[in-house]
């Protein structure tokens, strides 16, 4: 088979969709209140060292996907244990976020609607579009991604009017503790989540600079947020924001310009759902290329359409109510941290020893 | 027919006319258009000649004056030594003249409008060119017209409309490599491309797609479109045609390759990109202004013609809230009383349009006034009227007919996809609509035309590719050509 | 495998189908609601709800768009809301109300679950505008007359709209005023609609503001008050504003209209002593004088300025003190720009600020601008 191709533009885009992903949709920077932009701003500031573990990986074994890069370092049998691990975290990752995405619709718009429907609807065209490849995801978020963002944008002016900076203030006024446990949650959703692009990195072209896509993302993915999330406290007030589960839409929710130009919220939740597509996707086309690994598949694509299904099922039995869902935010940062961080850093520490070793080794007999 | 090839093959010409002449009547049994004209020399009857033709392929007067009249009036033609020769190099007036002894070449001749003439004493025979049938005038195209630029139009001719591009592209770097299609029909088609433009990857895509090709007859371009195309079953065509030769050289121009049929007025142009669809060919003899605007209509024409069913009802009927109240107190009072679900009168309004637009197009025009009346009084009109459908979904109904006719070359497309977003917007409202919106983008971006990704500049957003897509960019300003498709990406000539 | 797909599909096409619309609604069958008034019944144990749905059946013989009331009771709001099904037989529609009345006792009673309702149900929006009652029931000022629009909530929200031009009554939305409950430092506040005569018949008119308690309603601040109200949050887009020129002709009027205003507070902390500094910058445009002395030229205008700049010190120092005397009740949202300016100070007396807010020293100082004088450039002369 042909080997997929995708421009780095392509894959910088790819990760700020990712990025903007679910976190548009449950927000999860509402324990820092008025503080949420210091801690949106630590956060990118943590990522970076973790964002250089991933490009270092990249860099080290170019041409090779996160799955080929365990397999050679750890061989054969730890190997197949931490593919296994990784590809687990995709696959529940993909389910976590196409719940909350099926949550949201049923909420918000349709209360009697099954959300199993919603989500049957969701899997189908995630199976559609990782047949089609990941060249076409490409194609497709480039297309997709400028509209979102101009969406985006222009909400985020149009609601300006509605701001109010005293909502911004005080500064630090419940102290660090809260900034720091909102700043973890963001770095392990959404910024460490983007470990799964080391699944699909080997798509790049061969002189690609990987840090220089994965820093540019961040950036650009982090100011989107930071600016998203500033304007909901500016526009909605701290305790609206704690009061409600959608913020983001909330505060679009409010916007009226004169009187033609209100109840536009349909747009934001169509933004919701097309980002979080695209970032189930990437979560299942990581678990898949890492399952086909393990069960020596030749094409992740044959494996693609049953764990899409095994996802929809997971993500019904993994929250019995939406209450969950923020209950489970609590958690996750330390369920999340495993993957993101620690087994990252493992895998680079043995990676570069070897590689070290290697290079000596090569050197010696000459 | 199927008798000509087959035992053809085992027939060898002998010395004697009478034979000859035997052979070839037997290959044509029970075929009466083959004329066979025996004639020999006044003086020297001994010099015994007979041609073939077929009837109604061949002008008359080229075979009276310029094969006929010279042999038989020649005083000092002798049947002796190589007269065949003689004949082939000194009488016989003809611009193309070949001499074989094989034949299938001889039967192949025939058919195609060529004389064949045999002489006493000779196991060969000439082929003489006589094609002169009667063909259509060059015309403008119906279904193309401009108002600006050339007013010239294919015909049904090969030779002439390989004439009328080599007329307006006269450099030496442009071929025309013939072939031959239809295992019946023998089809003479037509590959051109400028060489040094033209990317030959394309061009060797092309050269193994028509091998494959096996049907038994190409009368249509569309024949061999829908054989070669890269997605079969998709409703979006990757070849595109016309009718214009001023289309296909602009084509050529851009690094395309053309691909022109005998029989057929219709030329078909590959790689064929989506945003093709919505490029006309006046674009480039206007003004560019009023041509991009042109463009983007006919681009909001195609989103509005395909979404705005869906879109309203899933705002009816699962969106209220998104409705400005006045409006949604308009439409809630033009609902009262109508007895249908907005979904059913949707697909009836929508499928009656069609079967109008459908009874529209191929009945005589004078019948059309009548239908239209019918169409917009009675069912429009009345239907409100009496309350069976609502006033909002007829204007809803009448905004995606007119719409849906300002790119006509969509609009299979555009009713296929206008049904399915229908029906998951009655399922899901607008995230319905959504998905199905996706669902189509994705199939979009994975269709190929010969190795060209269709939406090509449809997601790039440098400057320069988006020159000539959604519009139309002044034409110095074009520098270079789409890339992908052409070898030799520069337009303008360099200082 | 060919076979397989035609069945996966036809079997998708029928789960599609027969599954059914769950959502899928005709507007027809809704029945859209413009505006609610919540009453208690007289035992307080039940909530009075008068909805007022638009009548579409009527529309289509008079083609004018007309109102019907429906009444229900029930345990909690939600219940009384679902008890209108009853009547109505369609659903009701809550997305298009633009209005919500509320009695005066339930506005000291149950204001919190009005509003927990609102930003709860995804139908009703977090847009809406609640109004209190002045009159002994919210529900009739549903039922009186109409002066523009034949829908009395959409006239509500027009007057809210218009209100602009006027700020004699606060414009707070939902959202705004949930705010407010919750935050620290600020009261809540609403418009206020009454009931007035016009042309011999009775209709509701907005008359101030209902000043909240934390989520207690405690009373009302006249439309006059309720300006300058707006002058300290800075909420003033527009309005007239008149004074008195000289002290010994107080039928010498002059009436300025109001086109811009900026408000600034600052808090200043000295010798342990909190005292609010409140400055406002006004952009005014002479617009009535019923006197033939001459404003216009310098000299009179600065008299004008200086005059002006007084009386609305001294009225929005007057308003301030009747609601620290009255209310005691922050709605000027000082606690909340303490606690945004110098949040360690706040944090010391937070707890007691609705005492420290009785005795609050503010200072109001006045500037206003004279854009212009409309369309005249001298004052009518009286000919002898």
């Amino acid at each position: 088979m042909k080997k997929e191709i995708i421009s780095s533009k392509q894959a910088v885009m790819m990760i700020l969709m990712f990025m903007i992903g679910s976190t548009l949709v449950i927000g999860g920077s509402s324990t820092a209140k008025q503080d949420a932009g210091i801690a949106i701003f630590l956060s990118i500031c943590m990522a970076f060292p973790i964002f250089f573990i991933y490009a270092r990986l990249l860099q080290l074994f170019p041409n090779k996907n996160l799955f080929d890069i365990i397999e050679q370092v750890f061989g054969k049998f730890i190997g197949k244990i931490m593919i296994v691990l990784f590809s687990w975290y995709f696959f529940h990752l993909g389910a976590l976020v196409l719940r909350n995405i099926t949550e949201f619709v049923q909420i918000v718009s349709f209360p009697e609607t099954p959300q199993f429907f919603v989500a049957f609807c969701i899997g189908i065209l995630l199976i559609y579009m990782i047949y089609s490849g990941l060249e076409v995801l490409g194609r497709f978020i480039e297309f997709i991604l400028p509209i979102i963002l101009v969406v985006i944008i222009s909400t985020i002016a149009i609601s300006l009017g509605k701001s109010n900076v005293t909502n911004l203030k005080p500064m630090l006024y419940n102290g660090w503790q809260p900034i720091l446990k909102t700043s973890f949650l963001l770095l392990t959703f959404p910024f460490a989540e983007t470990i799964i692009f080391t699944t699909i990195f080997d798509s790049l072209p061969a002189k690609t600079n990987p840090y220089k896509i994965y820093f540019l993302s961040l950036l650009m993915g982090g100011f989107l947020l930071l600016v998203i999330a500033l304007r909901n406290i500016l526009v909605l007030g701290t305790s609206n924001i704690f009061n409600h589960y959608f913020p983001t839409y909330s505060a679009v929710l409010v916007i009226s310009i004169g009187k033609f130009l209100e109840r536009i919220e349909i747009i934001v939740s169509i933004v919701f759902i097309l980002s979080s597509f695209v970032k189930t996707n990437l979560c299942l086309l990581g678990a898949s290329i890492g399952f086909s690994k393990i069960f020596h598949f030749d094409d992740y694509r044959q494996i693609t359409a049953p764990l899409c299904f095994l996802m929809l099922m997971l993500s019904f039995i993994l929250y019995h109510s939406v209450m969950e869902i923020f209950e489970w935010l609590e958690i996750y940062p330390y369920y999340a941290i495993f993957f993101q961080v620690i087994l990252p850093v493992l895998l680079l520490i043995v990676a570069e020893i070897k590689t070290r070793l290697s290079m000596t080794k090569k050197g010696s007999p000459s | 027919m199927i008798t000509i090839m087959t035992p053809a093959r085992n027939y060898t010409l002998s010395t004697s006319l009478q034979k000859n002449v035997e052979i070839i009547k037997e290959i044509f049994l029970n075929d009466d258009t083959l004329i066979h004209r025996p004639f020999e020399n006044q003086r020297n009857p001994d010099l015994k000649c007979c041609i073939f033709y077929i009837d109604g392929m061949i002008d008359a007067n080229i075979i009276n004056k310029n094969i006929i009249v010279p042999i038989t009036r020649n005083p000092v033609l002798k049947a002796e030594g190589n007269i065949i020769n003689h004949l082939q190099y000194q009488i016989i007036t003809s611009n193309e003249i070949q001499k074989t002894n094989d034949t299938n070449q001889l039967v192949t001749a025939i058919i195609s409008g060529d004389t064949v003439l045999f002489v006493e004493g000779f196991p060969e025979a000439l082929i003489i060119n006589t094609k002169g049938w009667k063909t259509r005038s060059i015309t403008e195209p119906v279904s193309e017209r401009v108002l600006r630029g050339s007013r010239e139009g294919f015909t049904e001719s090969i030779i002439m409309n390989l004439s009328m591009i080599r007329r307006k592209i006269q450099t030496p770097d442009l071929k025309f490599e013939f072939l031959v299609l239809g295992n019946q029909t023998q089809t003479k088609a037509c590959i051109c491309y400028i060489d040094g433009i033209v990317n030959k990857k394309i061009l060797t895509e092309l050269y193994q797609r028509l091998e494959n090709f096996n049907l038994d007859g190409a009368l249509g371009i569309n024949y061999i479109q829908e054989c070669i195309k890269d997605h079969p079953l998709s409703p979006f065509k990757t070849t595109g045609n016309t009718e214009r030769p001023d289309i296909v050289a602009a084509k050529l121009l851009e690094g395309r390759i053309a691909l022109i049929l005998d029989g057929t007025p219709v030329a078909m142009t590959v790689p064929y990109l989506f945003l093709e669809y919505f490029q006309s060919n006046e674009d480039y003899y206007l003004n560019f202004y009023f041509a991009s605007i042109g463009r983007l209509l006919r681009i909001l024409g195609f989103i509005i013609t395909t979404s705005v069913p869906a879109i309203y009802l899933a705002l009816v009927t699962f969106h209220q809230e998104l409705i400005p109240t006045p409006l949604i107190l308009s439409i809630s009072a033009a609902r009262q009383d109508v007895p249908f679900p907005s979904i059913l009168e949707l697909i009836i309004l929508l499928t009656t349009f069609e079967i109008l637009r459908e009874a529209g197009t191929r009945i005589p025009t004078y019948i059309g006034q009548a239908l239209s009346i019918v169409g917009a009084l009675v069912l429009g009109q009345a239907a409100v009227q009496a309350r069976f459908v609502s006033a909002p979904i007829v204007i809803v109904v009448a905004l995606t007919g007119i719409t849906g006719l300002m790119v006509p070359s969509l609009s299979g497309v555009a009713i296929l996809s206008r049904a399915s977003l229908l029906l998951l917007s009655a399922l899901l409202g607008l995230y319905g609509y959504t998905f199905g919106v996706t669902a189509w983008l994705i199939h979009l971006f994975r269709i190929h035309s010969f190795g060209v990704p269709f939406t090509l500049d449809l997601t790039s957003f440098h400057l320069q590719d988006l020159k000539d897509t959604a519009i139309r960019a002044p034409w110095w300003y074009m520098k270079y050509r789409p890339k992908q498709i052409t070898f030799n990406r520069r337009r303008i000539k360099s200082d | 495998m060919k076979k397989n797909a035609l069945l996966f599909s036809i079997m998708l096409i029928t789960m599609l189908l027969l599954s059914g619309c769950w959502n899928y609604r005709e507007i027809d069958k809704l029945a859209i609601v413009s505006g609610l008034a919540i009453d208690k019944n007289a035992q307080g144990d039940q909530f009075l709800l008068t909805a007022e749905i638009i009548d579409l059946k009527e529309t289509m013989t008079q083609s004018k768009i007309a109102s019907r009331k429906i009444e229900a009771k029930g345990e909690s709001i939600f219940d009384a809301m679902r008890n209108m099904i009853k009547i109505s037989a369609k659903k009701l529609y809550w997305s298009h109300a633009k209005a919500i009345v509320v009695s005066k006792d339930v506005a000291t009673q149950d204001i919190v679950s009005i509003v927990d309702w609102i930003s709860r149900d995804h139908e009703a929006r977090i847009t809406l505008n609640l109004f209190v009652s002045k009159e002994q029931t919210a529900s009739e000022l549903l039922f009186q007359q109409s002066v523009t629009t034949d829908i009395r909530s959409f006239e509500m929200e027009d007057m809210l709209m218009g209100n602009r031009s006027l700020s004699k009554a606060p414009n707070v939305k939902v959202y705004e005023f949930m705010n407010d409950l919750s935050e620290e430092g600020i009261s809540g506040i609403l418009p206020a609609l009454g009931i007035t005569m016009n042309m011999d018949e009775k209709t509701a008119e907005l008359s101030g503001t209902a000043v909240f308690k934390k989520e207690k309603f405690i009373g009302f601040l006249d439309e006059e008050d309720s300006k300058f109200l707006l002058f300290v949050k800075d909420k003033i887009k527009g309005g007239v504003y008149t004074i008195k020129v000289e002290e010994e002709s107080p039928n010498e009027i002059i009436t300025l209209e109001i086109f811009k205003n900026k408000t600034k507070i600052t808090p200043v902390y000295n010798n342990d002593i909190l005292s609010i500094m409140i400055s406002t910058t006004t952009e005014v445009a002479i617009e009535e004088q019923n006197t033939t002395n001459n404003y216009i030229d310098e000299e009179g205008r600065k008299k004008l300025i200086s005059i002006a700049e007084k009386t609305l010190e001294q009225d929005v120092e007057n308003t301030i003190k009747k609601v620290q005397q009255d209310f005691g009740s922050d709605i000027f949202g000082f606690g909340r720009i303490v606690k945004a300016e110098m949040p360690s100070l706040w944090k010391t007396m937070d707890k007691k600020w609705d005492t420290i807010f009785k005795d609050l020293e503010v200072h109001v100082n006045s500037e206003i601008k004279i854009k212009n004088s409309s369309l005249t450039s001298a004052p009518l002369k009286v000919g002898d």
